[in-house]
């Protein structure tokens, strides 16, 4: 909100409106910090959910970390199974967990590493430039089959909203891992503190399908 | 008093009113009731905080809940907690602030706002930390109320002398408010360097202090109990935190070599908590280098050459020419490449650095250029016809010129070449190109385009109407005016945490959301109380597309567009938003 300056002219009661809101937002938001603690601080148990939805692939142009712009469609649909996540390079408590898990995968899944396409998306990509990309993979130890890809913000926006993944805002974002078995399969999403097992399980099972 | 009387209303007093009596009037003993630790304790805890190194110069360890070991600097406190130990919030999760105030005097509770966002906006409140429930917390993840942690926090196996010195370390982080910060009223300096033209010079100054003076009458103290609150934070609004403001005007003398030592001189003199705005047709690095060393913010200066080396403490709006010969070069590279580019300029340093970065840029994609410099000095007008020599339709001219000299140019016919580019950047916008060079020239355009910043600037230029500000140089006044209004609202939202990194942590981190909440609600404003309102949609509130930071990311906008003129003299796009 801003009210530095303010061209209108504010009657009385229209102030006294405003601060009557500002003061009811401040109350409701001070007594909901009282509340319930969120599942994951109470056990040591990841807490995250697990739910299978259909997404539609947009059809939008992104540039991969090597430069070479390509469009997502193709990147994304070339017929391996995908494991995604959307990340940015100068954000400091999830993404690098988030990041920390792909590396983990990555080791984890061993052999089918190679039939595997890892895709990371940047969620902030004017900053996020091929190169500063390429430094970032090479920070978690990106094989050849975990690409980074990045774009106008119009199609990083466009590809977060075709995933429910948009938050409005980079700092807005939640760890958020999708996982499919082949084009036109649906997608699992994995929400929340995900650990790399879970990812690596969900794999295996959906490519037993 | 209204306040009272709203809480009443609301039925909330019963609650809250605890928390706030505490906060208003204890935020100020709370500090420094602490014993100081000695100093190689508190700077082993340092080395853990920030760096990631143990007490026996060890990487630190941490493991996390799925098992992930963090090392070195990974496992650094600071990568969560920051430097200032206030937190953060990164999505869903608020990383709490963990410095010695908040966690071992909460009978002192203070109050710090987490996500304007979020319904659990503020930290959470805790029974008071002792070293040994703080040392359970560190090494077993289990906080003094019995609960697990957020899964992000590490647990540390570290040991009872590494304990001993983090603790003493976070007693010690952000004890106290900055220098230039009292408890009413937080000093400020603006910084001019010597080669500004005298109109730009005012206009800036005019600007400032205007905006400067608005938001200090409106900003309720002790002195001035007529003042109306802002509103920017309903937290702010109860606590009564907010303060008023001094800007201090320092003007720079002689060469750039000397500017450090005028600086800690005015600095010594009279200590600023942060530096507002700014104004230079010249180098920027030492005013940086002076922020850097002396640890003062360097808030949105408009300078055209910031260095490029990574500072903490200094934001700005962009990379300045550096972006322009990035994007001009990018656009030429791929639009039926020129064969010659013929570059343009007065032998000053802003241009000299221009020139040089699109020399580079150009090469890079294969295009050769070539480089002319007027013989007039500073203070002598530029003659076209000293550079035009051999110019052939078949070149393209890039002219990196300030607004005065374009006036010299326009009185001569443009040279017989495919295109004329100038820099928007020092030009201060479109408004100086003339208009009988107006059919091939094109502009490298850092700016959002003209219709489309119109609502963006909507409340700025009701403003500077309003107070009879003539507008000289747009892209400038907008600028200063964004500096004023982006410090009032972060400010604010820092309630009575006022230090120096936590105004850095907070607007690298609220920069973007806080320009899409304020054009919403600017948007919303002017539908709700104004019959004759716009409902233009509207991106942002500067005249820059969009504005964001991050860690390290210390230029808000990141691309320009190039543009042309129609037949009319209106300014229209050649390219989309070009980032490099």
């Amino acid at each position: 909100m801003n009210f530095l300056i303010h061209p209108l002219n504010l009657t009385s009661w229209q102030t006294l409106l405003y601060f009557m809101l500002c003061c009811a937002t401040f109350a409701s938001t001070s007594l909901q910090a009282e509340e319930s603690i969120p599942a994951a601080r109470q056990s040591n148990a990841p807490a995250f959910t697990r739910t299978v939805v259909s997404y539609v692939t947009p059809d939008v142009s992104v540039i991969r970390e090597d430069g070479k712009r390509l469009p997502f469609l193709k990147e994304l649909d070339d017929g391996r199974p995908v494991i995604m996540n959307f990340i940015f390079a100068s954000c400091s408590a999830i993404c690098p967990m988030l990041s920390h898990v792909f590396s983990k995968v990555q080791t984890n899944l061993g052999k089918d590493s190679e039939k595997v396409h890892m895709v990371s998306i940047s969620i902030d990509p004017e900053n996020d430039t091929p190169a500063k990309l390429t430094e970032y993979a090479k920070k978690f130890g990106a094989g050849p089959n975990w690409n980074y890809y990045t774009g106008t913000v119009g199609s990083s926006i466009a590809i977060q909203k075709a995933f429910s993944a948009y938050r409005g805002d980079k700092m807005n974002h939640t760890s958020l891992i999708l996982v499919r078995a082949a084009p036109g399969k649906p997608w699992t999403r994995l929400e929340g503190f995900v650990n790399p097992d879970a990812v690596v399980n969900e794999y295996r099972t959906l490519s037993k399908q | 008093m209204l306040t009272p009387f709203i809480l009443r209303q609301l039925k909330i007093s019963a609650l809250l009113m605890p928390i706030l009596c505490s906060t208003l009037f204890g935020a100020v003993d709370a500090i420094a009731q602490t014993a100081s630790a000695p100093a190689n304790l508190v700077e082993q805890g340092r080395r853990i905080y920030l760096e990631g190194i143990d007490g026996t110069g060890n990487p630190l360890q941490g493991v996390r809940a799925d098992n992930a070991r963090l090392v070195g600097a990974q496992a650094a406190c600071v990568n969560c907690h920051k430097r200032s130990g206030m937190g953060s919030v990164e999505g869903d999760i608020l990383i709490q602030p963990i410095t010695g105030n908040y966690l071992f005097n909460p009978d002192k509770f203070q109050l710090a706002t987490m996500d304007p966002r979020t319904g659990k906006k503020f930290n959470l409140t805790h029974a008071a930390y002792t070293e040994e429930s703080l040392a359970l917390a560190i090494t077993s993840g289990v906080n003094n109320s019995g609960r697990k942690m957020h899964p992000l926090m590490p647990n540390y196996p570290i040991d009872k002398s590494d304990m001993a010195a983090l603790s003493a370390y976070l007693k010690e982080l952000s004890k106290e408010w900055s220098p230039g910060v009292s408890k009413d009223n937080i000093r400020l300096a603006t910084v001019i360097t010597p080669e500004v033209e005298g109109v730009r010079r005012k206009a800036f100054v005019d600007t400032l202090q205007k905006a400067v003076m608005q938001k200090n009458g409106s900003t309720l103290t002790s002195q001035n109990k007529k003042g109306r609150r802002h509103m920017i934070s309903a937290a702010e609004m109860v606590l009564g935190t907010e303060r008023t403001w001094t800007l201090d005007i320092w003007e720079l003398q002689g060469a750039p070599e000397t500017w450090g030592a005028q600086l800690e001189e005015k600095y010594k003199a009279q200590p600023v908590f942060a530096l507002l705005s700014g104004l230079s047709n010249s180098t920027w690095e030492p005013i940086q280098n002076f922020c850097e060393n002396t640890q003062v913010p360097c808030w949105f200066p408009s300078s055209s050459l910031p260095p490029a080396t990574e500072s903490f403490y200094s934001l700005y709006y962009s990379r300045g020419v550096n972006l322009e010969a990035d994007v001009l070069a990018k656009y030429l590279s791929g639009n039926k490449k020129p064969k010659r580019v013929v570059q343009i300029r007065r032998d000053d340093i802003i241009a000299n650095e221009a020139a040089k970065r699109l020399n580079t840029s150009l090469a890079a994609v294969g295009i050769t250029s070539e480089d002319r410099v007027f013989k007039a000095k500073a203070d002598e007008p530029i003659s076209i016809q000293q550079v035009t020599n051999g110019l052939t339709s078949d070149d393209v001219t890039v002219f990196w010129l300030r607004r005065t000299d374009l006036t010299e140019l326009g009185k001569s016919t443009p040279p017989p070449v495919k295109a004329v580019y100038f820099s928007a950047e020092m030009a201060g916008g479109e408004q100086g190109i003339p208009s009988s060079w107006q059919s091939i020239t094109h502009l490298i355009y850092p700016y959002e385009l003209p219709d489309k910043r119109q609502s963006n600037l909507t409340n700025f230029h009701a403003w500077q109407t309003m107070k009879k500000l003539p507008l000289i140089d747009e892209p400038l006044q907008a600028e200063a005016f964004f500096a004023v209004e982006f410090l009032t609202e972060t400010l604010a939202e820092m309630l009575d945490n006022i230090y120096r990194d936590y105004l850095i942590e907070r607007s690298e981190n609220m920069l973007s959301r806080n320009e899409a909440i304020k054009s919403e609600q600017q948007v919303r404003e002017r539908v709700m109380w104004s019959k004759t309102g716009s409902t233009a949609k509207q991106q942002g509130t500067s005249i820059y597309p969009h504005l964001g930071l991050g860690v390290n990311q210390h230029f808000a906008s990141k691309g320009a567009y190039i543009v042309g003129f129609t037949k009319e003299g209106k300014l229209m796009a050649d390219s989309d938003w070009i980032v490099p």
